[in-house]
């Protein structure tokens, strides 16, 4: 895994980032503030693990085109995020644009959006990402024509619960927890499609059925990291009944969400990878996986 | 003929789906919900072939595997592993406990089917009552 991520702020004065610092952190970033584009300068140069940095609207008037051409000047793919005062100034007039412009006082959800657009690959490198929507679609391939709906997005590590929900952790090569959650109505609806024969579903099979589900797309997902050659163990699942709750864990990197649709029907999917063997991930794929269809007889 | 055929999983989904499959194919299905429990469902009645997950709690199904290949009367009975986790490693710890064979989840029923005619064709059925010659199509006596 790679070091600590870090996110530059530049604020004359640390009022416009009340609460965006600590959404930051919890994104997994250890944020970094300068009070000039000149003292930013100095640390871009100095820093290779520096991930983004966002400017607040302040700064962003004083100097800021000038700062930009600098800063894209010497780490050209670095992100940065412009702060945009209400009115028909935001946007930066003319020369060298931010990658992404939110409006002042930065709210927590914007802030998230547009980090996770620009620094999904920092967390879940698109060989991850891809893995994991592609495990997805495999485990509930049985079900019908599921589609990942609205792309994936990153969120801190504190999961919202609906009616149903199963997590299951693992260890080894690469450690976590995958939680798959639906409503009732749509667990109900999911259970009369694989066994049509049963009448009434009482909660605890439903519950199960998410249960087996995030079972399935977890071991899609660790099938992936087996082709790597990493070899992780799964636990058994745990249930939750809490629609509405929340849930912290301990951790400072984001999870990856993907909603996956089906008609009407949606199954949220919440997976937190807490760290990972990244030189196996990164070697060639040479372990053995037994395929979907296939059976190994010894 | 009826065949017998033990189900080990903690996943009550997981077992239903199977039971449906392989009562529709005229078996006789019984069901544990973890190995400690497919240990005495075993000992407890005749079984001729068995699937088992692997990650269950009390007693995983590998475990069972082994203790089931210590008794003389499951030396040779066709076990399957049925399980989510797809890994080659895992498989050759299978392959050690003693399982005939792995399957991965979602299984398509007549993926598993065939799996099942292939285990027992040829092979005594338990306590040597029966050699079939063809699942379910030709027998020489009656369990």
């Amino acid at each position: 895994m790679t070091g600590e991520k870090q996110v530059l702020i530049v604020d004359r004065a640390e009022g416009s980032f009340s609460g965006v610092m600590e959404e930051l952190d919890q994104l997994g970033f250890r944020v970094v503030w300068v009070t000039s584009f000149a003292a930013a300068l100095d640390f871009v140069n100095v820093s290779q693990r520096l991930s983004l940095v966002v400017a607040s609207a302040a700064a962003a008037d004083d100097g800021g085109q000038e700062f930009l051409a600098q800063l894209k000047a010497v780490r050209p793919t670095l992100p940065v995020i412009w702060g945009a005062k209400a009115g028909p100034s935001a946007k930066p007039s003319s020369g060298l644009s931010p990658d992404s412009l939110i409006p002042e006082p930065f709210r927590a959800d914007a802030l998230r959006s547009a980090v996770s657009a620009l620094l999904a690959e920092h967390f879940y490198p698109r060989l991850i990402a891809d893995a994991i929507k592609s495990a997805a679609l495999e485990g509930l391939g049985t079900l019908g024509q599921f589609r990942v709906e609205g792309d994936s997005f990153l969120t801190a590590n504190q999961s919202a619960f609906s009616d149903l929900a199963a997590i299951i952790s693992f260890s080894g090569d690469a450690s976590g927890h995958l939680m798959v959650s639906m409503n009732y109505e749509h667990a109900r609806a999911l259970y009369r499609q694989f066994l049509p024969s049963v009448r009434s579903v009482p909660i605890d099979r439903l519950e199960d059925l998410v249960g087996e589900l995030c079972n399935r797309i977890l071991g899609r997902i660790n099938a992936f990291f087996a082709r790597h050659g990493l070899s992780i163990q799964q636990s058994t699942p745990l249930f939750i009944r809490a629609a509405g709750s929340t849930m912290r864990y301990a951790g400072r990197r984001p999870s990856f969400c993907v909603e996956l649709a089906r008609d009407e029907m949606g199954i949220s999917l919440e997976y937190y990878l807490a760290d990972y063997d990244n030189a196996k991930l990164r070697a060639e794929a040479t372990g053995k996986v037994i395929e979907l269809g296939e059976v190994l007889y010894f | 003929m009826t065949w017998s055929i033990l189900v080990v999983d903690d996943s009550e989904t997981s077992r239903s789906l199977l039971r449906t499959t392989l009562v529709a194919k005229g078996a006789r299905v019984i069901e544990a919900e973890n190995g400690k429990q497919g240990l005495l469902r075993a000992r407890t009645d005749t079984v001729d072939l068995i699937f088992s997950d692997i990650h269950m709690p009390v007693m995983d199904g590998l475990q069972m595997i082994r203790e089931l290949r210590m008794l003389r009367e499951y030396e040779k009975t066709p076990i399957f592993v049925l399980t989510s986790d797809a890994s080659g490693i895992r498989a050759a710890e299978g392959k050690n406990a003693g399982a005939t064979g792995w399957i991965v989840k979602p299984v398509n029923p007549e993926v598993l089917w065939k799996a099942v005619e292939k285990a027992l064709f040829g092979i005594p059925v338990q306590q040597g009552i029966i050699v079939p010659t063809a699942l379910g199509s030709s027998s020489s006596g009656q369990k």
